[in-house]
C-alpha cells in the first residue's frame, strides 16, 4: 500500500497539531509585542509562573502513571493558608516549610489510598478531597479574606541571586532532578511501566501500591513547597487561592506530550509545556483579557490539546498497522 | 532423597467465597519433563496455576521444589522459587521496548547513584532474545511487534529469571501452525536444559505432540496423570468431563441437492483484508471456512455483516441483492453472527442471564407504540431458552461473568438463534469450551440445521471443521483458494492449500 502525499500531510499535522499551533502563536507574539522578550518581564514571568511549573513535576508524574490529580489548586491553598497560620505563631519561614510540605504530603496520601488502594477513579476522588481542602482552607483564613504579611516572609518567593529569584532557580534544579529520576532510576522506569500495564507490573513482581504512594508522596511534597513560595511571593493568601491551578498543570503536561492514558511522556516535554502554558497565561493578561474570557480560552486549549494527543495516537496506530499489511 | 520429583505439589486446597475450587490437588512433576494439564473449565487449572506463580495464596497443602519446602505468598516469591509464567493474556508494556521488557524485574543499576544501566540491559535482553530465536532489536518498542514474537519475548522474560519452572497457558491460541512449531522446538530445547515445563491446553494434538505425561484436572480434583505414550484422546476426554461420551460429533442431516436455492451468495468480495472472496451457501447447508489465522476468514463475515466496510464486491441474501449493508440491515434480512471474542462483543458481561438473551429481541416482547417489556413473556422466553439450550447456571438472574466459558457461549448462541434467523454464522463457535460444552454446542447446532438454519462456521480445528460441515472452503489472502465436500477433505489437503495459496 501507497502513502499519498495527502495522507502524509495529514499525518504530519495531526502529530504536530499542538507544536504548531504554538509555533503560530509565538510568532504573533514576536509580532505584536516585542516588549514581550525583555529580560525583566521574562523574569517577572518566570517567578509568577514558579508554583504552578513545580506542580506539573507531580502533575506530570500522575499523568504517566494513568492518573490526575483535580485536588492540586485547592492543596496549593491549603499550603498556603497554613505557611501563613504557623508564620503567624513561630514567625520562622522554615517551619512554614515543613508544616506545609506536610499537611500537603498527608493529603496526597489519602488521594493515593482512595484511588490506588480502594479503586475510586482518580477523577472523582481528588474532585472530593478538593471540595474538602478548600473549605477547610477557607474555614482557617476565616472572615478576613486577604492576610498581608511582614516583608521578611517574602524572602523565599522574591529573593534575587545574580538578579534572578532562587525560587526560579530552585524550580530549575528541580526540574533537572526529576528528568535525570524519570529516565534513570528504577523509580522513574516503574512509574512507565505501571502507567503502560499495571497488570504486568503486578506479575513482575513490583509494589504497584507502593509505587504510586510515593509518587503521590513526592507530588505532595512539591505542592507543599509550591505553596509556600507561592504566598512568600504574594505576600499574603487571598480567599480561592490557587483557584484552577491544577487545570493549567494538566494543560502544560498534555502541551508537553504526555499522554492523558499513561505510559506516554517524558519530564522533559513537560519542561517545555510549562513554558508555553505560561507565557501564552501572561499574554492573556497583558492583552487585558476578561475574566471570563479567559477562562473560556483556557478550557479551549485543553479540549483542544487533549483532542490533538487522542487523535495523534489514532494516527500513529494507524502508521502502524499500513506499515504491517504492507 | 533420590529420584524425589522436582516439583512436587502436595494436597493443595483453595477456595473462593467458600466455594472449594482447589480439593487435595497432588502433582509432581520432574525436572526435563514436559506436563500437560488437561480439564475442563472451571476444572480449576487456571486456579492452580496462579497458586504457583503467586497471584493467589494456598489456604492448605505444601509446595516442594527440589526436595525444599517452598512458600509462595506472591509474585516475586515465585520468582525467587524460579517459577514463570507465560499468560495466555500476555503480560507486556506496549509502549516500553522490548529490553525494558525483559529486564523489568531486574533492572541492572550501577555507579554511585544506581542510575539504571540502559547498556547493560540492553545487551543482557539482546542475549536472551538471542536464546529464543527471536530476531528482533531489542530497543524497539514492543508494540511493533506480532503477537507471537511477543510472547517469545516474554519467554526471553522467563528465561531472563533463571526460571526452573516453567508454566505455559495456551500459548498457541493466537500463533499459527508454523509459529507453534517453532514454539514447540524452542519448549523442547528446555526440556532438554532440565527445566520443568506444565503445558496448559484445551487441544489434545498439542499434548500428544509434546507432553511426557499428563494429568487431568476435574471440578478441582486431579483425576488422574498418564503417560502421553499409553493415552487415547477418548480417555482423555472420558476422564474431562467424567463420563464416556457416546458420540462427541452429532450425525449430520444430509447435504443439501446441487438444486436448493442458495440463501446467501458473495461474489468478489474486496477491502483492505479481502481479495475477491466468493461462494454460497445453500439452505440447509453448514459451509465451513478453514484458514490460518490471518487468512481472512473472520474478515470475511465482518464484511457480509456489515461490520467492515467493503470497496467492490456483491452480497445477496436470498436471492436479493443488498447495496449497502449494515449490522442491523443484515439482522433484518434474517443474518446471525456469533463473533469470535464472546467477552467484548458477544455478551455484555456485567448483565445477567435474562438481559443478556433478550437484547436482540426485546422489541418483540414490548407493547408496540409505548415500548414497555412485558415481563411475564420475557421471563416465559428465557425460561423455554434454557431449558432448550441446556444452559447451566443457578438462574436466569445469574450475571454471565461468573458463568464458564462454554456456559457462556450457549448464552450467546442461544440468543442468536432465538432471533430465527435464516443464516447463522459462527466465528471460532467453540474456543475456550471444554469438551463437554463442545459436544452439546454440536448437537445444538444440528438440530437446528435439521429445522432449516444455514450455517457457516469459521475455525482453526481441523476436526471441528471436518466434522461438522458438509462443504470445507480453504481461505488464503483474503479468498478461497479451494473447496471440498465433506468426504474429501482431509487435514493435509486444506493444510497444504493454506501454505501455499498462491500456486493453485
Amino acid at each position: 500500500m501507497k502513502v499519498s502525499v495527502g495522507q502524509k500531510i495529514r499525518g504530519f499535522l495531526f502529530k504536530n497539531a499542538v507544536a504548531i499551533l504554538l509555533c503560530g502563536l509565538l510568532c504573533f507574539i514576536l509580532i505584536r509585542m516585542p516588549s514581550f522578550f525583555r529580560p525583566q518581564n521574562l523574569v517577572s514571568l518566570a517567578s509568577e509562573g514558579c508554583s504552578f511549573g513545580i506542580m506539573t513535576i507531580g502533575m506530570t508524574m500522575l499523568m504517566l502513571n494513568g492518573y490526575i490529580d483535580i485536588s492540586m489548586g485547592a492543596q496549593l491553598y491549603l499550603a498556603g493558608v497554613i505557611t501563613i497560620k504557623i508564620y503567624q505563631m513561630t514567625g520562622n519561614i522554615w517551619v512554614c516549610l515543613i508544616g506545609s510540605m506536610a499537611a500537603t504530603v498527608c493529603v496526597s496520601l489519602c488521594n493515593g489510598v482512595l484511588i490506588a488502594k480502594i479503586g475510586i477513579p482518580s477523577m472523582i476522588a481528588t474532585l472530593a478531597v478538593k471540595n474538602v481542602c478548600k473549605g477547610i482552607s477557607s474555614l482557617m483564613i476565616g472572615k478576613e479574606s486577604v492576610i498581608s504579611m511582614p516583608p521578611e516572609f517574602t524572602m523565599l518567593g522574591r529573593y534575587k541571586l545574580w538578579g534572578i529569584p532562587i525560587s526560579v532557580i530552585s524550580l530549575g534544579v528541580l526540574f533537572l532532578i526529576f528528568i535525570v529520576i524519570m529516565k534513570r532510576t528504577r523509580f522513574g522506569h516503574y512509574v512507565y511501566a505501571i502507567g503502560d500495564n499495571a497488570d504486568a507490573c503486578q506479575a513482575s513482581g513490583i509494589n504497584v501500591f507502593l509505587t504510586r504512594e510515593i509518587i503521590f508522596a513526592v507530588s505532595g511534597a512539591l505542592i507543599g513547597y509550591a505553596g509556600v513560595i507561592n504566598v512568600s511571593r504574594l505576600g499574603g493568601a487571598q480567599f480561592n487561592l490557587g483557584e484552577g491551578m491544577e487545570f493549567s498543570c494538566v494543560a502544560a503536561a498534555v502541551v508537553g506530550g504526555v499522554s492523558m492514558t499513561g505510559g506516554r511522556g517524558n519530564m522533559l516535554g513537560a519542561v517545555m509545556g510549562v513554558i508555553i502554558i505560561a507565557a501564552l497565561d501572561q499574554l492573556l493578561r497583558l492583552f487585558s483579557v476578561s475574566n471570563y474570557l479567559y477562562d473560556v480560552f483556557w478550557g479551549a486549549i485543553v479540549l483542544f490539546t487533549v483532542s490533538a494527543d487522542i487523535l495523534k495516537n489514532y494516527e500513529i496506530k494507524r502508521e502502524r498497522e499500513n506499515k504491517k499489511t504492507c | 532423597m533420590e529420584n524425589q520429583a522436582y516439583l512436587q505439589i502436595n494436597n493443595i486446597c483453595k477456595s473462593f467465597f467458600g466455594v472449594p475450587i482447589l480439593k487435595n490437588v497432588s502433582i509432581s512433576i520432574d525436572a526435563g519433563e514436559i506436563h500437560g494439564l488437561l480439564g475442563g473449565n472451571g476444572a480449576g487449572k487456571s486456579t492452580l496455576m496462579n497458586v504457583l506463580g503467586g497471584i493467589y495464596t494456598k489456604d492448605s497443602g505444601d509446595i516442594f521444589i527440589d526436595g525444599a519446602k517452598t512458600n509462595i505468598r506472591n509474585a516475586s516469591d515465585a520468582e525467587k522459587a524460579g517459577i514463570s509464567f507465560i499468560h495466555q493474556e500476555l503480560k507486556l508494556f506496549g509502549l516500553r521496548s522490548v529490553a525494558e521488557n525483559i529486564e523489568i524485574s531486574n533492572l541492572p543499576t550501577s555507579g554511585p547513584f544506581g542510575f539504571v544501566d540502559e547498556k547493560k540491559k540492553n545487551s543482557d535482553a539482546q542475549k536472551w532474545l538471542d536464546m529464543v530465536g527471536l530476531n528482533v532489536k531489542s530497543k524497539v518498542r514492543l508494540g511493533e511487534l506480532s503477537i507471537a514474537q511477543q510472547q517469545l519475548v516474554e519467554i526471553a522474560k522467563a528465561l531472563s529469571l533463571n526460571a526452573k519452572i516453567m508454566i505455559f497457558d495456551e500459548p498457541t491460541s493466537s500463533l499459527t501452525a508454523h509459529e507453534t512449531q517453532k514454539l514447540f522446538e524452542i519448549i523442547r530445547g528446555f526440556k532438554r536444559e532440565g527445566r520443568c515445563i506444565i503445558y496448559i491446553s484445551h487441544k489434545f494434538d498439542e499434548i500428544f505432540q509434546i507432553c511426557d505425561r499428563v494429568t487431568v484436572l476435574r471440578n478441582g480434583e486431579n483425576a488422574g496423570t498418564l503417560d502421553v505414550k499409553n493415552a487415547t484422546s477418548d480417555e482423555l476426554i472420558r476422564m474431562i468431563i467424567g463420563r464416556k461420551l457416546n458420540q462427541y460429533f452429532p450425525e449430520l442431516p444430509p447435504a443439501p441437492g446441487e438444486n436448493t436455492p442458495a440463501v446467501l451468495e458473495v461474489k468478489g468480495l474486496e477491502n483492505n483484508r479481502l481479495n475477491g472472496m466468493s461462494f454460497d451457501l445453500k439452505k440447509g447447508e453448514i459451509l465451513g471456512l478453514f484458514g490460518l489465522v490471518g487468512a481472512g476468514k473472520s474478515e470475511t463475515v465482518r464484511a457480509i455483516f456489515g461490520i467492515d466496510k467493503l470497496s467492490g464486491g456483491e452480497i445477496a441474501v436470498n436471492g436479493q441483492k443488498v447495496k449497502r449493508m449494515t449490522p442491523k440491515r443484515a439482522m433484518k434480512l434474517g443474518l446471525s453472527f456469533l463473533t469470535e471474542n464472546r467477552r467484548e462483543e458477544g455478551l455484555v458481561m456485567k448483565l445477567d442471564i435474562r438481559h443478556n438473551l433478550t437484547i436482540p429481541i426485546i422489541s418483540r416482547l414490548s407493547v408496540p407504540v409505548v415500548k414497555c417489556v412485558k415481563l411475564r413473556e420475557e421471563s416465559r422466553t428465557v425460561d423455554s431458552a434454557f431449558a432448550r439450550f441446556m444452559i447451566k447456571a443457578t438462574g436466569p438472574k445469574q450475571r454471565v461473568s461468573t458463568l464458564s466459558g462454554g456456559n457462556q457461549q450457549k448464552v450467546v448462541l442461544s440468543k442468536w438463534i432465538m432471533t430465527n434467523p435464516d443464516v447463522l454464522i459462527l466465528d471460532e463457535p467453540t474456543r475456550g469450551v471444554d469438551v463437554g460444552a463442545k459436544a452439546e454446542i454440536y448437537q445444538l447446532i444440528v438440530e437446528m440445521v435439521r429445522e432449516g438454519l444455514s450455517v457457516i462456521i469459521i475455525s482453526c480445528e481441523e476436526d471441528e471443521i471436518l466434522e461438522m460441515c458438509h462443504r470445507i472452503l480453504v481461505v488464503n489472502e483474503g479468498r478461497v483458494v479451494g473447496s471440498f465436500a465433506q468426504k474429501e477433505a482431509t487435514t493435509e489437503k486444506m493444510l497444504k492449500l493454506c501454505m501455499a495459496g498462491d500456486e493453485v
